[in-house]
């Protein structure tokens, strides 16, 4: 039965629309207490004295720890996510220095929102009522907020040991690109601006830490991508075998990016520390201030090419603010170099990168982790170029698309996971061709001003983006036949919401020859499973995929040769229907798979599937704007994708992807902004002031699929859960400078809101007001 | 996210509701819907010791539509009103506010004296009262007493109600023929506060303005009227200029709170454009045939 690449309905949402889901909050242990943080008010500060008598002795209060209770354990944080080759670090002159964030402050906080104590309760109520109680004495300091002031000379530091407040950095060059930027007829450049964002899930964090039985090892449920990683960063915390612990997942509301985080390790130390279950459950205040910041960049940027459109370099200095540490080194400004030049063919490319850090929140990669703001940077480039030129944008984007003819292409820089950078499969050019056609751009060219209002401009945008997907190092999966006949799939990777339970099903079930819906699948518990990898960087349907047909093809394998032996027929002749194995012609005769897993030898294939590096998505995105020329306002009128994710495996959910991805490339765009005022007060603390886009924000989008197997996998597949996002910025920006295209605006800072885009018009008119005065 | 314990009565008489708030003074916080009460205490922002919840008084959940008045009882959610189609036919200013106001989630909650009463600055409530010459009905240990939308305000989320005092209704003037009215609103989304909203209404007899009125939400520290601007257009017949200069001044008239949505400079343009808009739709609502 054919399964992969058909929209067969999700196995998840009955249980998911019935209220069935078990989400953190819905876990519930035996003598569970509830835990809270108490979080520093200020952005930087010295920590005089902290007082927790009145608050243990507060009723249902169990224990209030700090910094000098966390007693045989490691603690600061101090390992870093990713590990790089040497190789690569020869290549691109990466410096990297130390890591450290405290699991609990000290005598110092570096940014609001820094934990400083653990305060357990009985309940909740008790907790959040004490915790107002526990008196901690500080002496603030002036923070440092603005990256650029932190890295001029002279600047406090915001760690002792990271000068400069550089806490990494890298140098690429690609061809000789300061030739080629003096030989060039023309250059554009900016100065772009990527907002600070929020990766911002329905279900807020939470961890609860259950202490060791006789038959359990002390176990923390999170809600994390990564509980194979989270399981070693524990081990490493407690000092103990990771053997001594499990991990696992529960349903989960979402989640965008992440990293570990101090509470998923608290919850563990309390635990084992009290004898009782620990739960802490995020609130969203916390989760505005305190999880999963993103973007955030000052990137200055150079396009040089000829007269006749040809693209010839491209030069970009990136300052990425890291907020107070730096769990994941290189990851953000690197990825933006590596998705810098997008589908064109740009043969020279210098690029710098800048790890800063300041006293705000922790940055982390969150869905599109660089490719947004590479994208728009490159979007606005080439959009740049052509109102230079003269040409129309999708003109000049066709002269410089790679070519089909030349995949595979190499980059000519390593990825971040030390392999040549290539890009492997796609065509580009007619992605571009299929857009502009379903989007009837040419026809909507032409009746673009006879359409607008008086007081309604409208513009098209293009953008174009590559996403680097199916990030190794590895990923595991069984699958086996239980006693019961059922087949069971279990895999490292566990879904927050990518339909794991459907399509990784998909992929076992066509290659086993049973429906889908009828694997029981398991996800994201180390107890299950020894290794595992996570969701993250686009990779389930990669790895996750790759690895599940990889046993899936195993097991079939085994089972047909047990049932050959049972049938006394040659393998090749069986066929497998429904869970019965059958001679091909003789569907008289059969065995079940229950009658085959109770033969003896238990029934079962596990693979670890190691990518060779990465595997490139690839979309081309067109949007229409209406721009309130007097009130900024900005509404989206349409929205085309075509999309390159490979082998879909299933277009229903891959459309999924799609449009959350638009929704959260719509926020980055038009809405989402987390502000810190100089203080390193943020200011955008709920959702009053934290824009969401919501459904009004998003329009309809029609999607296309031009699927380019790559060859790196034994499915074809490519990522899909990104690049959408990547894309919406760039092409809505557009849009909007296209509207205003009399005006000669450039729009160079993320997020577009009505204030600036009035600002910015304000300025053309006053300009254009002082160029008539002129004359 | 827990708000501060605190003491909970639901009477069912005005009477009841009165004598709780005389009993536990400034303590105590009325309990009028909750869509923005509820939140601040859930961030501790406001601490009651007492909430006095007026959901169960049934006097307070009727409303009238007589003689060109609407009477709103304060308990009257938004959604009720935005439903009834023979108020919504009647007023397209209060049509319109409403569709802008909150979600449909919080109509059908939030009330009217609620949002009366928390007198926030962007509020819809407030300036469409001020824009149909609203009395606010208060009553009081004191007794009853009306006061006019236009004083009812007196700073950021403050009114001139005293710590005892309930807000019972509103009484509304609804346009009558040759009177236009319309709502203008710019918020972030759809549903957002209004970083400045517009309430205009507008008679005309021939091409001629006879009386405006003009509110403004998000604007100042409370929802204002421009009384400048209402003048100045009294007696045009809304030619470029007199309008400019009406919404030159209705914008002058602001004195806008920079917030992440805007700041001073940009919510006064919105005075200045949005005014414009709900002027001149009301203007053409006014003109049109009945």
């Amino acid at each position: 039965m054919k399964q992969v690449g058909e929209a067969l309905p999700r196995r998840e949402d009955g249980r998911l629309l019935r209220g069935r889901a078990r989400y953190m909050a819905d876990l519930a242990f035996d003598d569970s207490l509830d835990a809270i943080v108490v979080r520093s008010p200020f952005a930087r500060a010295r920590i005089l004295s902290i007082d927790a008598s009145a608050a243990l002795a507060a009723d249902g209060v169990v224990a209030v720890l700090t910094a000098d209770d966390l007693v045989g354990v490691e603690p600061a944080l101090t390992r870093q996510f990713y590990s790089l080759t040497p190789a690569f670090i020869e290549r691109h002159q990466v410096f990297l220095g130390p890591y450290r964030e405290p699991v609990l402050a000290r005598d110092r906080v570096s940014r609001m929102g820094e934990p400083v104590a653990f305060l357990i309760a009985t309940d909740r109520r008790a907790a959040e009522d004490a915790a107002e109680l526990v008196e901690v004495d500080y002496e603030p300091l002036d923070p440092i907020v603005d990256p650029l002031r932190a890295i001029a000379p002279g600047s406090d530091l915001v760690v002792s040991d990271v000068p400069g407040n550089i806490q990494a950095s890298f140098h690429i060059i690609v061809g000789d690109p300061t030739s080629a930027v003096e030989a060039a007829e023309r250059k554009v450049s900016g100065r772009f601006r990527i907002g600070r964002s929020v990766g911002s899930p329905i279900e807020t964090r939470g961890a609860v830490g259950i202490p060791a039985t006789g038959s359990e090892p002390l176990t923390v449920w999170s809600s994390t991508q990564i509980p194979h990683i989270l399981r070693a960063y524990l081990a490493e915390f407690l000092r103990c075998p990771e053997e001594d612990l499990r991990v696992a997942a529960p349903d989960m509301g979402g989640s965008f990016g992440g990293g570990i985080y101090a509470e998923e390790l608290l919850v563990a130390f309390a635990a084992r520390l009290l004898g009782q279950p620990v739960r802490w459950l995020e609130d969203r205040r916390e989760n505005l201030a305190n999880a999963r910041h993103s973007r955030d960049q000052i990137i200055d940027a150079l396009l040089a090419y000829d007269t006749s459109g040809s693209f010839r370099a491209l030069e970009m200095h990136i300052v990425q603010d890291c907020g107070s540490a730096n769990l994941f080194g290189l990851t953000l400004p690197f990825n933006i170099a590596s998705h810098a030049r997008g589908q064109f063919a740009i043969d020279h490319f210098d690029v710098t990168g800048l790890c800063v850090l300041t006293n705000k929140t922790r940055n982390t990669p969150v869905r599109g982790a660089g490719r947004p703001e590479a994208t728009f940077v490159l979007d606005r480039l080439v959009d740049m170029a052509a109102t230079d030129l003269g040409i129309d944008p999708a003109d000049l984007r066709h002269r410089n698309l790679i070519p089909a003819r030349e995949m595979p292409r190499d980059m000519g820089m390593l990825y971040r996971d030390g392999a040549p950078m290539v890009y492997d499969s796609g065509d580009f050019p007619d992605q571009l061709r299929t857009a502009l056609e379903a989007f009837d751009y040419w026809g909507k060219r032409r009746r673009q001003d006879e359409a607008a209002g008086s007081n309604l401009a409208l513009g098209i945008g293009v953008s174009s983006h590559v996403e680097a997907t199916g990030l190794g190092p590895h990923e595991t999966a069984r699958v086996e036949i239980d006693d019961s006949g059922t087949v069971v799939l279990t895999c490292g990777s566990n879904p927050h919401g990518q339909s794991h339970a459907t399509t990784l099903a998909q992929v076992a079930g066509e290659t086993l020859g049973i429906r889908y819906d009828r694997i029981e699948t398991r996800f994201g518990d180390t107890g299950l499973l020894e290794r595992g990898g996570g969701t993250f960087g686009s990779r389930s349907a990669v790895t996750a995929g790759a690895v599940v047909h990889g046993a899936s093809v195993e097991l079939r394998r085994r089972i047909l040769d047990l049932a050959s032996e049972m049938l006394e027929c040659d393998p090749a002749d069986l066929i497998i229907r429904d869970g019965y194995v059958s001679p091909r012609g003789v569907p008289g005769i059969s065995v079940s798979f229950a009658e085959l897993a109770t033969g003896g030898a238990p029934l079962r294939a596990e693979d670890e599937f190691v990518p060779p590096t990465v595997t490139l998505g690839s979309g081309t995105h067109i949007a229409s704007v209406a721009v309130d020329r007097e009130t900024g306002v900005v509404n989206l009128t349409g929205y085309v994708v075509v999309d390159d994710c490979g082998t879909v495996l299933n277009p229903m959910v891959v459309d999924g992807q799609q449009h959350g991805g638009v929704a959260h490339g719509i926020g980055n765009a038009l809405l989402e902004e987390a502000v810190y005022d100089e203080g390193g007060q943020l200011l955008s603390g709920t959702f009053i002031d934290y824009l969401l886009p919501t459904a009004a924000d998003v329009p309809d989008i029609e999607i296309i699929h031009r699927p380019h197997p790559t060859p790196l996998n034994t499915l074809g597949v490519k990522g899909a859960g990104e690049g959408s996002t990547a894309s919406a910025p760039g092409a809505i920006a557009n849009a909007v400078v296209d509207a205003l295209r009399p005006l000669r605006i450039e729009i160079n800072e993320l997020p577009i809101t009505p204030q600036r885009l009035v600002e910015l018009i304000r300025a053309a008119e006053a300009e254009q007001v002082e160029g008539l005065a002129g004359n | 996210m827990i708000p501060a314990p605190f003491s909970y009565f639901a009477p069912d008489t005005l009477e009841e509701a009165l004598s709780l708030l005389g009993e536990y003074g400034e303590s105590a916080k009325i309990l009028a819907g909750g869509q923005s009460l509820l939140p601040l205490m859930a961030f501790r922002l406001v601490r009651p010791e007492v909430l006095v919840d007026l959901g169960g008084i049934e006097a307070l959940s009727r409303y009238e539509l007589a003689g060109g008045r609407l009477t709103i009882g304060s308990m009257v959610t938004h959604r009720t009103i935005e439903l009834d189609h023979r108020i919504t036919s009647r007023c397209d200013m209060l049509r319109e506010a409403l569709d802008v106001l909150g979600h449909v989630a919080i109509r059908n909650v939030g009330t009217v004296g609620g949002s009366l009463a928390h007198a926030d600055p962007a509020g819809e409530w407030l300036a469409v009262a001020l824009a149909l010459d609203g009395r606010i009905m208060v009553t009081g240990p004191r007794g009853n007493r009306d006061v006019a939308a236009d004083g009812f305000a007196t700073g950021w989320m403050t009114s001139c109600l005293s710590p005892d005092e309930i807000v019972t209704g509103v009484r509304l003037d609804m346009p009558g023929p040759g009177t236009g009215s319309a709502f203008e609103e710019v918020a972030r989304r759809h549903g957002d506060f209004a970083v400045v909203g517009v309430a205009a209404r507008v008679s005309v007899e021939g091409e001629a303005v006879t009386g405006a009125r003009i509110a403004l939400a998000g604007a100042a520290s409370t929802p204002i009227r421009a009384h400048r601007a209402e003048a100045l257009l009294t007696g045009t017949t809304l030619s470029g200029p007199d309008l400019d200069a009406a919404c030159e001044a209705a914008a002058s008239e602001t004195d806008p709170v920079a917030d992440l949505h805007g700041s001073v400079e940009y919510k006064r343009r919105l005075a200045r454009v949005l005014t414009r808009r709900a002027v001149s739709r009301a203007y053409r609502r006014a003109s049109a045939p009945a």
